[in-house]
């Protein structure tokens, strides 16, 4: 079924695509089969695979540092409810405000390299995830805790046994929901003072030099990232939590 | 005389400081192997009772013992059951069944052997066990479900097997048996009292049905409106007779729990269950 909808979906992509471009006619909407044909040149032999790569490995490191300090953040705050009650207004207020305009302080702070666009994702990362994270500990019923309680469990079995299990799946579906955002701030963060990405691809090489078909390119690619992670979380999903499938 | 296996003194035990205690100066004591009902009033207070022999609460005076160690927090010989929402959604029924040798190989390296104190339970705990606690209680072709997957009566089983794995000395049960429809009450009130006779289990069974108290105990403490200072003791001995439900004795125990709730002064106009 899914890998039909994928398949269907593409061909109808292409298709819209195509009478597009045909419609428009003119070189800034080329046809779909060369910005393909232009794509596997590209990632073959060209830049864009190098590219694809520095971006890749950027958005996996930038959720993983996000899922490892907003996993266990999330897990204390939703158990320790005087902690929450003493960060909550805090959260409250900087929930809401786009994290991205930290951009300028992170490159300062952590130069021009990786770190800060890893760092800058994780950031924008992390509060969702901790938000996420921190309701459903808050909301595992009492009942289950007082009977896995009597089983002999104390606070580390509970996180084991309770904790880490009920709240996976608000994780997954938290990381699912922030890809979209994850790779557009990689976007943002590799259009502006760096060499490499995505992002420099598009905008400062691609764009730069009106070549079309490679801006396309790197959007393909781009597109291609977020899809890949998109069923790499589905893929662990299935994997790790098998009961959210059952009849 | 039989041996102590809980042992409540003298405890005072409220929610809030500005409301009167549940319980205040409340004594009671449970013998090995005896099978008792705790009934009352909503509000009285007889679930609270559970949770503080269970070591989920604890009193504000006085001190709860069970085999003679003080109960300060949660141990696996202490059994509990609750009414619903204690299975664990994600697991299957064999991992939730398997869940107390779990949470004993988590601690494998805390254990203090045989010690009534551990509140650990054993690290070794072979699955053969699980597996016939599982057939045991009729569910052992469901291993591979999950709760959402069960009926109410079979959830009940899991969480029963759950517990009798782990080879309580005390056996804690909240209403077990108020979610389910009549004739999986009536199976599973037979099962668990033919299983608890069978190993001289020591038994409190919370409920608010007088005929599940009468069916199921040999003694019966019917607690009042709060503050508790001492429940009525009501006694039963007749409870494990063959066809104990048609039988005279059954018609007089019933009566007297009703005139005993009865006279708790608040029942008058208190709502239906």
């Amino acid at each position: 079924m899914k890998w039909r909808s994928l398949l269907l979906g593409s061909l109808l992509l292409l298709l819209l695509w195509q009478l597009l471009s045909w419609a428009i006619n003119r070189p800034i909407v080329p046809p779909p089969l060369d910005i393909l044909q232009t794509f596997v040149r590209e990632m073959r032999g060209g830049e864009l695979q190098t590219h694809f790569w520095v971006s890749s490995r950027r958005v996996i490191l930038a959720i993983l540092l996000a899922l490892v300090t907003g996993v266990p953040a999330g897990l204390a705050l939703g158990q320790f409810r005087r902690l929450d009650r003493l960060l909550a207004p805090l959260i409250y207020v900087t929930y809401p405000a786009p994290k991205i305009v930290f951009l300028p302080i992170f490159i300062l702070l952590f130069g021009l390299g990786d770190l800060s666009k890893v760092l800058i994702i994780a950031f924008v990362l992390f509060f969702q995830i901790l938000v996420v994270v921190r309701d459903e500990a808050a909301n595992v019923r009492p009942e289950q805790l007082a009977s896995v309680r009597s089983l002999g469990a104390g606070r580390l079995a509970l996180l084991r046994f309770v904790y880490m299990p009920a709240t996976l799946p608000a994780v997954l579906t938290a990381v699912r929901v922030s890809i979209g955002t994850a790779v557009a701030v990689l976007f943002f963060a590799e259009s502006i003072a760096t060499r490499t990405g995505l992002g420099y691809y598009i905008i400062n090489d691609a764009f730069a030099r009106v070549a079309y078909k490679e801006v396309y390119a790197g959007v393909l690619a781009m597109s291609l990232l977020g899809l890949a992670l998109y069923f790499l979380t589905d893929w662990a999903e299935r994997r790790l939590a098998p009961w959210m499938f059952v009849e | 005389m039989t041996d102590i296996i809980a042992e409540i003194n003298g405890i005072t035990f409220g929610y809030a400081a500005d409301r009167p205690p549940i319980f205040d100066g409340f004594s009671w004591q449970v013998g090995a192997g005896e099978r008792w009902a705790i009934i009352g009033p909503s509000g009285c207070g007889k679930s609270t009772l559970l949770y503080l022999l269970a070591g989920l609460r604890q009193p504000n005076v006085g001190q709860i013992a069970v085999e003679g160690v003080p109960v300060t927090r949660p141990r696996a010989r202490i059994g509990l059951i609750l009414q619903s929402h204690g299975l664990l959604p994600w697991a299957t029924v064999w991992d939730n069944v398997t869940l107390g040798p779990r949470i004993g190989r988590f601690y494998r390296y805390k254990q203090t052997g045989d010690d009534p104190a551990a509140p650990y339970p054993p690290a070794a705990i072979p699955p053969e066990r699980s597996q016939a606690w599982l057939a045991r209680l009729g569910i052992d072709a469901l291993a591979q479900s999950y709760p959402a997957q069960l009926s109410g009566g079979q959830r009940q089983r899991v969480a029963i097997a759950r517990t009798l794995v782990l080879d309580p000395i005390l056996l804690l049960m909240d209403e077990p048996f108020s979610a389910l429809d009549v004739p999986t009450r009536e199976d599973l009130q037979r099962q668990v009292r033919q299983l608890t006779a069978e190993r001289q289990l020591t038994t409190i069974l919370v409920t608010h049905d007088v005929e599940e108290a009468a069916f199921m105990a040999e003694k019966i403490l019917v607690l009042h409106q709060p503050p508790n200072r001492a429940g009525t003791i009501i006694a039963n001995p007749r409870m494990a007779a063959a066809d104990f439900r048609r039988s005279a004795a059954y018609s007089a125990v019933t009566a007297t729990l009703r005139a005993a709730l009865e006279r708790s002064p608040t029942m008058a106009h208190e709502a239906a269950p």
